[in-house]
């Protein structure tokens, strides 16, 4: 089965809309700021619902969030 | 450190302050076979009150405060986390019960008797097996599964 890895692009997007902090992020898409964090680190992979509302948080399609690169 | 994080700290250091209790409960009537003197029943008394007042504080005072007011108690990351620990203390309970009841009798024999009030203890001790897997489990999670903290 081949592995697949997640990135994103959450904390650039943070600075390029106005520096907005892991709590107000968090605020915004109604989840701690711990799993903000396991995000932008990679060490969460969010559901389907939370990462649209993270790129509805920073008004951009969801693959400018997201990427998905399969690791063979 | 979130509500959940908080609860299973106090929850397990309240649970590890009923070891030595359950440890010395084991050893007299099990392998010395006696009972309580009025000393040991204050002095497990006064554990169990020490345990019970630092849940009560531990819950009620530390576990509620949050960074934000619009932080929520518990998101789908933390659902995963206890819905995960939830299934490994599910398993662990399956396992420990059947060897929890099984220990008082090969250790007494076939003619060997316990007094009535211990079955509480033994009962207790195997809920607290799963119990205290679940809090560890929910624990190691969250610190296998933390991010860089890293806001700038």
């Amino acid at each position: 089965m081949a592995k697949s890895n997640l990135s994103n692009q959450i904390r650039r997007l943070r600075f390029e809309n106005g520096e907005m902090t892991q709590e107000q992020l968090a605020d915004r898409v109604g989840v701690t700021r711990q799993t903000i964090i396991a995000i932008e680190s990679g060490k969460y992979a969010p559901s389907l619902p939370l990462a649209f509302r993270i790129a509805c948080a920073f008004a951009v399609p969801l693959e400018t969030v997201f990427q998905y690169q399969e690791i063979v | 450190m979130n509500r959940t994080q908080k609860e299973a700290l106090v929850i397990l250091v309240s649970e590890l302050l009923t070891l030595p209790m359950f440890a010395y409960a084991f050893y007299k009537l099990f392998i010395l076979k006696e009972t309580f003197t009025g000393l040991e029943r204050f002095l497990l008394l006064l554990e169990a009150l020490i345990m019970v007042v630092w849940t009560l504080l531990g819950l009620l005072v530390w576990a509620p405060k949050r960074r934000s007011p619009r932080e929520p108690v518990a998101d789908e990351r933390d659902k995963q986390i206890t819905h995960k620990a939830a299934m490994v203390s599910l398993i662990s309970a399956c396992i420990s019960l059947p060897v929890v009841s099984v220990i008082p009798r090969l250790i007494v024999g076939d003619n060997g008797c316990v007094p009535a009030w211990s079955l509480p203890f033994i009962i207790f001790g195997a809920i607290l097996i799963p119990g205290t897997i679940y809090w560890i489990a929910i624990l190691v999670q969250y610190f296998y599964r933390r991010g860089k903290d890293g806001e700038k």
